[in-house]
């Protein structure tokens, strides 16, 4: 007994760094291991209005730029009006039937970081909105993420650019199907898995989102190829690109809500348990 | 005295967490993290209890987890630097000894000696960090190119406010 007393007085701080540190690492472990952050997370009440608030410069500063894409969004909206004006509803052609089980919610940016291997996006809208776990997340042009935690008054999602990202992506072009992931080098050069070298893919081509997940919706623009080359031991390409949205400099986005998620996915569940 | 050193460092913590949260945290540089926050536990006096010194780096670590969704990293490299301190600051005793009032800064220990001090703490933070972010020594050029990207940029910034604060408090 005194000789454990005497191990606890004269090591007790080693005793305590290590408790500590074994908490930390658990919590590392934990936020590798699961799609999700531990409870320490800015989609708290307390983090997230704290962040929100000082948020606002940063939104003021990108303001001019957030009007321009806006502008150009309304551009493009105001077109697919005028082209579904032209075709009434009974003309009997369908009105953009694919991307109709999408439904969409308007948020705000509250923090973002890129200098992480995994980055997460705070977003404003939570579980009183809604806004579920899985759910994607895009910006008037491009990908943005998908959220992993829910609090109800904040959401949280992580990027695109994170290391623990993957998101299925369509050449437009050829049709072509890749995975896009990032390998946790540059963050504004993300990179394609799955190009065959027998495609005629090329510089500034375009990738859109391959919609056969129930997350994105189909033909979203993603990104645009940047670097080309042939990967001598597979047939495939090493593929750089650039996301076309500066996912640093966002001030709003859109969560994509689908009304059919539920069904799919416990389709698929189905599907797999057989 | 005891009451000085207490609220100088108090608006320390305040401060340095501010700047990292608010502005650090948001720079739109990929390969370079700037990371203040070791700063505040370099700067404790040289008596500050070692428990002391560990359960505050540790809540420090906490709170930019929190703020900042590191998952614990920020957690796990303050709170060993935090225990690694007290060695350095053994290996690193002047001649005479630690006197009771004695602060590890530029004003009391100058510019080379607060270099070395600086340079090996962060470095040994920096360490930790990056290779806990990668969770294994996968891609290791890489990883160690942006610590010593990021390094740089911390020591840096570590120098310039030590230089531009501790140099009008002295005057």
């Amino acid at each position: 007994m005194r000789g454990i007393y005497y191990l606890i007085t004269r090591f007790y701080v080693l005793i305590l760094f290590v408790l500590l540190e074994f908490f930390a690492l658990s919590l590392i472990y934990k936020s590798h291991k699961y799609q999700e952050v531990s409870f320490l997370n800015t989609s708290g009440n307390i983090s997230g209005t704290f962040l929100g608030y000082f948020n606002n410069i940063n939104t003021f500063i990108h303001l001019g730029q957030n009007n321009k894409t806006l502008m150009e969004e309304n551009v493009l909206l105001k077109e697919q009006l005028r082209y579904q004006n032209n075709y009434p509803s009974d003309s009997g052609l369908p009105k953009n039937s694919l991307s109709y089980k999408f439904n969409y919610v308007a948020a705000k940016i509250v923090n973002n970081t890129v200098n992480k291997s995994i980055n997460y996006i705070t977003l404003d809208k939570g579980g009183k909105d809604g806004i579920q776990k899985g759910l994607g997340v895009i910006s008037s042009n491009g990908v943005v993420g998908i959220i992993t935690n829910v609090s109800e008054n904040f959401s949280l999602a992580m990027s695109v650019i994170s290391v623990k990202s993957q998101i299925s992506v369509r050449h437009k072009k050829t049709n072509a199907l890749g995975s896009l992931y990032w390998n946790g080098d540059n963050p504004y050069l993300l990179q394609v898995d799955g190009f065959s070298k027998t495609l005629p893919i090329k510089k500034n081509d375009t990738l859109v989102t391959a919609g056969f997940s129930s997350i994105f919706p189909p033909d979203i623009i993603v990104a645009k190829v940047k670097k080309l080359e042939p990967d001598e031991s597979t047939s495939f390409f090493h593929v750089d690109v650039v996301l076309t949205n500066q996912i640093n400099s966002l001030s709003y986005v859109y969560i994509v809500k689908n009304e059919k998620k539920k069904e799919i996915d416990s389709l698929e569940i189905q599907m797999l348990n057989e | 005295m005891n009451n000085k050193f207490i609220i100088s460092n108090s608006i320390r913590f305040v401060l340095l967490l501010a700047l990292q949260i608010l502005l650090l945290n948001q720079l739109p540089f990929g390969s370079m993290y700037i990371m203040i926050c070791p700063l505040f536990v370099l700067l404790l006096p040289v008596f500050t209890p070692r428990i002391a010194v560990l359960l505050l780096s540790f809540f420090m670590g906490l709170l930019l987890d929190w703020f900042s969704n590191g998952g614990g990293l920020h957690t796990a490299s303050l709170t060993a630097m935090g225990y690694a301190r007290s060695y350095i600051l053994d290996t690193f005793q002047p001649r005479s000894g630690w006197d009771k009032l004695d602060v590890p800064n530029v004003n009391q220990q100058g510019y080379t000696w607060f270099f070395y001090y600086s340079l090996i703490l962060f470095s040994f933070h920096h360490f930790i960090y990056f290779f806990l972010e990668v969770f294994s020594f996968a891609n290791f050029f890489s990883t160690i190119f942006k610590l010593i990207f990021s390094l740089l940029g911390s020591l840096t910034l570590v120098w310039i406010l030590s230089l531009f604060i501790m140099r009008t408090k002295r005057n």
